[in-house]
């Protein structure tokens, strides 16, 4: 036997050390990620509230929840969540780390500190201060938006037609800092040479944005889509501080009805199919991207 | 620069302000809030003239518990910090040694975690919290946390181990380093600028969760802050300049720990490594 065919069948063996490096993070997604989904889907298939008293009644609780009118109210909420807060956050953020990055020369540091503060507010307190200010009469936007001539005290919170857009409006201003942070980083990496190019050839403002900034930062339109899809699917404290999902359910989200039906009315069954419905959701949304943008070039690092 | 230039920096510089005062304007509402008397509280004005600080002596007058709140915030954020912190730099190291066959698809199947939002699996950890008895117990948060934050960071940390050169490993077993070594004294300095974006990033999410903590903590004195902020919310209904007051204690932490750290933040996020 050759030197060179011992090497490789040395090289074939598996790398015990290596593996137990992985091993923490692979117990706690077995534990903690995959065991719950599995939980999930098993007790989704009965009704009950606790553990111990359990009846097996087959596919019903998706039946049910097909022909829920607050469950479709959900997707819509979710659907309309996503399709407003992610493009809005991600032009403000964008323009904001454009400025910040490419334009100012000095306090560069001040500015992406401000925008990025509401993000280290914890939801709760968002949603309270967001809740007073919105309220009519005492609240400061309706009673400001009246003096630049936008006149009528409006209970935006309390119309089923606006309640959701006040959360959406909360959420905004809480996650464009996340959007500018990612774009400031993802600026960072545009080859300074690049940016040369376009100064030389003359180009205006809006076409070097155009045609190199925007083009460059791809990845990072993707992963704050695939971020907002699921940021959306788990909004919760903002909901159910700011409406706690009224009026009549207007403004509920899968979040919000899943802690309403499991743990308001003990439908423990009923809520875990919601569950399983708002992961599979997720999914789907997960593979439209991957498949359809190519999203998740980070999927790829580990190749090497 | 020419006067051109200058003319549009103060341009660029006045448009930006506008907007970082719109963006201050909830904080300030919160702060002025909690500094206004009965009679100025119900006033649908952002700033008001005098002011009193009699809110913040209600607050602590009338919830000892307070500091115990905060210090369960603490342990539930720094344990799962730690422990986000020494499994994600273990495992971007495992997947960076040879021989560890599979590889890729462990970690495509951590990075799955990512796409999973907490609203699907809040029912299963309450009732497996509660099967290990640990409602009330701040283990019931610190393990989930951990467990939802690991994939993120092995997403940061993962770009700056590619970052680090093969033949400085190579060379430090040559002389003899062992594993231990080689991963404690070697990756994980190199490591440190993508260590300190997941610990700041972590430390932010795990002190302000709120669903999973309003399912596992049902005790007055156990509860984390964000929690404390909601149940304050319903019992100052009618004294809301006590209930701003709180508010703004609850927050004012984290955001001077932002401005402490946010310059390592944005130096680690902007290091090369983070695609987004």
């Amino acid at each position: 036997m050759s030197e060179a065919s011992v090497s490789v069948k040395v090289k074939k063996k598996y790398n015990i050390p290596g593996y137990l490096f992985i091993l923490p993070s692979i117990l706690f997604f077995v534990f903690y990620i995959l065991y719950p989904i599995v939980f999930v889907g098993w007790s989704s298939v009965y009704n009950w509230s606790t553990l111990k008293n359990m009846t097996f009644v087959g596919l019903e609780n998706y039946t049910k929840i097909f022909q829920d009118k607050v469950f479709w109210t959900t997707m819509r909420n979710s659907l309309f969540w996503i399709i407003t807060t992610v493009p809005i956050q991600a032009t403000l953020g964008f323009f904001f780390a454009y400025i910040i990055e490419e334009r100012l020369h000095k306090k560069k540091g001040f500015y992406r500190t401000i925008f990025f503060l509401p993000v280290a507010t914890s939801v709760a307190v968002v949603a309270i201060v967001w809740g007073k200010m919105l309220q009519p009469y005492q609240g400061i936007i309706t009673h400001y938006l009246s003096l630049i001539g936008i006149k009528g005290q409006m209970n935006i919170l309390g119309m089923p037609n606006t309640a959701i857009f006040g959360c959406i409006l909360a959420n905004i201003w809480e996650w464009t800092g996340w959007s500018m942070i990612m774009y400031v980083a993802g600026m960072s990496q545009i080859p300074e040479d690049m940016k040369e190019a376009a100064k030389i050839d003359g180009a205006t403002k809006w076409k070097e944005i155009r045609y190199i900034y925007f083009p460059a930062l791809s990845s990072t339109h993707k992963s704050l889509l695939m971020l907002g899809i699921i940021g959306s699917l788990q909004t919760f404290g903002l909901i159910y501080t700011m409406t706690g999902g009224g009026p009549n359910h207007a403004s509920e989200m899968p979040g919000t009805y899943i802690f309403q039906m499991g743990f308001t009315n003990q439908q423990m069954g009923y809520a875990s199919a919601l569950s399983m419905v708002t992961l599979v959701f997720a999914l789907v949304m997960t593979i439209i991207q991957v498949k359809g943008l190519g999203a998740g070039d980070f999927m790829k690092k580990g190749d090497e | 620069m020419t006067f051109k230039e200058k003319r549009g920096q103060i341009g660029w510089a006045i448009l930006l302000l506008l907007f970082a005062f719109l963006f201050m304007v909830p904080l300030i509402f919160m702060i002025s809030m909690s500094l206004r008397t009965p009679d100025t509280i119900g006033l649908p004005k952002l700033f008001i003239a005098d002011i009193t600080f009699k809110n913040y002596q209600n607050v602590f007058a009338k919830n000892p518990q307070l500091p115990g709140n905060f210090l369960g915030s603490v342990i539930v954020t720094v344990s799962s910090v730690a422990l986000v912190a020494i499994c994600s730099s273990m495992a971007v190291f495992g997947f960076s040694r040879k021989n560890v066959h599979g590889k890729v698809l462990i970690y495509n199947i951590l990075l799955c975690t990512l796409m999973v939002p907490l609203a699907g699996l809040v029912v299963p950890l309450t009732q497996l919290n509660s099967k290990l008895g640990w409602i009330n117990n701040y283990m019931g948060l610190i393990l989930p946390y951990t467990a939802l934050g690991i994939p993120y960071a092995i997403t940061i940390l993962q770009g700056f181990m590619i970052g680090i050169p093969k033949e400085l490993e190579e060379a430090a077993v040559i002389d003899g380093c062992g594993l231990m070594r080689l991963f404690m004294q070697i990756v994980c300095p190199l490591l440190k600028p993508g260590i300190v974006v997941i610990v700041i990033w972590q430390f932010l999410t795990s002190w302000n969760e709120f669903f999973l903590a309003m399912c596992t903590l049902t005790d007055e004195a156990k509860k984390t802050l964000p929690l404390v902020a909601q149940q304050y919310n319903g019992a100052y209904f009618s004294q809301p300049g006590t209930l701003f007051a709180a508010l703004t204690l609850i927050t004012i932490p984290m955001l001077v720990f932002y401005v402490l750290v946010q310059k390592q933040f944005v130096k680690g996020l902007t290091a090369g490594a983070v695609k987004g």
